[in-house]
């Protein structure tokens, strides 16, 4: 067992610069439900941080990392107990801060950009539910459209809510990392959620001007949460997380990398840059921009390492192409990690000691030289049990230690 | 234009994803009296075929395997008035949903389409279906073959789950039962005790297939 020598701060700072810090840091990414679960099982108290209870009130804001998810905020508490090095915070919904609004004539709850959704049980025993997209507000509109659709208001004071009162002081009052994100939708991604993932797609094939016009719009309402976001509190972040996209399925990209190059990659390149310069000019340059896509995304990769992404998250360990190793290995040079212990097998459903090669795994081909958070593949839900999520940060704990000589 | 190169050449508009054309050329097809079982099974499937392939070896994508779902449809509905009130050229029917708990069915949907381009009678009963629905839809549709979809961890017990069910009310040994979804693993699915899981959706499509040949040759 190796002895930390740095706050939390230096050492995430030092890996995502790709320098090897003390010790692997570590991160955590859970829904409310599991979240829950966790702070009853480290003996803490059931009060949690701030106004994210939207099981019992229909209204309620959702602090997430994402639009649409049920991801918790993690209160310090957790962050001491758990020994970890980041604290994620992220602006909050642009609709007056309410977040979901529940529609009684249909049952449905209706996020910021306009989109209902439904919201499920997952009903296997383990409690807990998700929200899924029932109607895709712009399935059959026209770029003329795009124009009157209400965007969010990236100027709506619910914004950036308490953020500027917080994020100095746990810049000043804790050794964390800060690890915020600003946009709450992306290109994509919120393009996905609005035309519906059928028809984006045959467009992306056929009708590429709607699409350019679409990717447009989300990219200035993205650009514009980063440009409130980071004037106000962008100063105190170690790591900016963009809008969450996703490239890839289990096994391949979502579309051919011809696609992704003449439709996709401009718009995410202007986002580079722009939050990039965003970044510069507050004085913030050691601050490095996280990019996230789930899946088999390595065609793409090149091309996102080229244009400004520094982080990769949450590196999922799929089986082809896109290894873990395989990144590290051909990116590694120039690209951060996060992420990268399996939330679909091995922590739900290995056994303490599989969790523990897995993470040993991990560190030994993603640490060498930095350049690795130690973290679950993707949000945990309440299937993952809580033996698990101690195994993965005592492995952390035990193989994290550098010099790696694993 | 020959019935031949005509087939051919429709053939490569389901592969191209050209919608237009595709169902321009079955027309033409039906106007110079092609059987339309011809222009089905020796037009469009070897086409739809050919895009499975090319989707299973990462040089076909989304977009590309909708349009030339897309295509294949659009011929399928000038064809389909055309073979009512013969034998169909159906080769097994088939029920297809997300267990209960999971309302994602993207990768569902996908498989449906595929399934239906090689022509399978398909009921696509949608999302979030318990135990007892997935059953009811398999007798009252005389399903030959029952997919079962997940796309969650925490939801995919649910393929076990039905599976019982079929056990518990004396009727599986009717039913072949395919499953997959993102977080499902072959391990998983012989675990859960299904038959059989799709790595992706023309693997399924392949799996389903096997299925109604070694049922036609006992």
């Amino acid at each position: 067992m190796g002895k930390k020598t740095m706050t939390s701060r230096e050492r995430v700072k030092r890996a995502v610069h790709l320098q090897e810090p003390d010790r692997v840091p570590r991160d955590i990414w859970i829904t409310q439900d599991s979240y829950v679960a966790l702070r009853r099982e480290l003996g803490l108290s059931p009060v949690v941080s701030k106004p994210w209870d939207w099981q019992n009130t229909p209204n309620a804001i959702r602090p997430g990392t994402t639009t649409w998810s049920t991801d918790s905020r993690i209160d310090l508490d957790v962050v001491e107990k758990l020994d970890l090095d980041i604290i994620r915070r992220s602006g909050y919904p642009t609709n007056g801060g309410r977040g979901f609004v529940y529609r009684p004539e249909d049952e449905l709850y209706i996020d910021e950009w306009g989109v209902p959704h439904h919201r499920a049980e997952f009903e296997t025993g383990y409690g807990g539910a998700h929200f899924e997209i029932r109607i895709y507000p712009l399935a059959e509109a026209t770029a003329k459209d795009l124009d009157d659709y209400p965007w969010p208001d990236p100027h709506d004071p619910s914004f950036l809510g308490d953020l500027p009162d917080e994020l100095p002081r746990i810049y000043k009052d804790t050794p964390y990392a800060i690890l915020g994100q600003f946009g709450r939708g992306g290109i994509y991604e919120q393009a996905k959620y609005l035309r519906g993932f059928e028809q984006i797609f045959i467009d992306m094939a056929i009708d590429q001007e709607f699409v350019h016009a679409l990717f447009e719009k989300l990219l200035q309402v993205e650009l514009e949460m980063n440009r409130v976001g980071i004037q106000a509190v962008g100063k105190y972040l170690t790591i900016l997380r963009l809008s969450p996209e996703d490239l890839g399925t289990q096994t391949s990209t979502l579309v051919s990398p011809q696609i992704h190059e003449e439709v996709v990659r401009p718009y995410y390149k202007r986002r580079f840059h722009e939050v990039r310069k965003m970044l510069d000019d507050i004085g913030n340059r050691d601050c490095k921009i996280l990019y996230h896509s789930c899946g088999a995304a390595y065609p793409m990769m090149p091309g996102l390492v080229e244009d400004g992404m520094d982080v990769f998250d949450p590196l999922q360990p799929v089986e082809v192409i896109s290894e873990p190793w395989r990144l590290k290995q051909d990116f590694g040079h120039k690209l951060a990690f996060l992420g990268g212990i399996n939330v679909q097998s091995t922590l739900p459903r290995g056994t303490p000691e599989d969790v523990r090669q897995e993470v040993r795994q991990r560190i030994k081909e993603m640490a060498p030289g930095g350049g690795y958070i130690l973290s679950p593949a993707h949000r945990m839900l309440p299937d993952i049990p809580f033996r698990n999520i101690r195994a993965m940060y005592d492995a952390g704990e035990e193989f994290g230690y550098y010099p790696i000589t694993l | 234009m020959d019935d031949r190169a005509l087939l051919e050449k429709l053939a490569f508009t389901v592969i191209k994803g050209q919608v237009k054309d595709g169902t321009a050329l079955t027309q033409q097809g039906i106007d110079q009296g092609i059987n339309p079982h011809l222009v089905i099974n020796e037009g469009l499937v070897p086409g739809m075929d050919v895009v499975g392939e090319l989707f299973r070896t990462n040089q076909y994508f989304i977009p590309e395997v909708l349009l030339s779902a897309r295509t294949m449809n659009g011929s399928m509905a000038l064809l389909r008035p055309l073979i009512v009130g013969h034998v169909t050229e159906t080769v097994g029917v088939a029920v297809v949903g997300t267990v209960k708990g999971d309302i994602h069915d993207i990768g569902k949907n996908l498989v449906c389409m595929l399934l239906e381009a090689a022509q399978f009678k398909v009921h696509n009963i949608g999302v979030n279906n318990t135990p007892e629905k997935i059953l009811e839809m398999a007798e009252q549709h005389h399903a030959d073959i029952v997919g079962l979809s997940a796309l969650l961890s925490v939801t995919m017990p649910n393929i076990g789950k039905t599976v019982e069910h079929f056990e518990k009310m004396g009727v599986r040994n009717r039913y072949k039962i395919i499953c997959g979804g993102a977080p499902v693993t072959a391990k998983f699915a012989k675990e859960c005790g299904t038959d059989a899981y799709g790595a992706n959706a023309p693997e399924a499509v392949k799996i389903c297939r096997q299925w109604i040949e070694e049922k036609r040759a006992r």
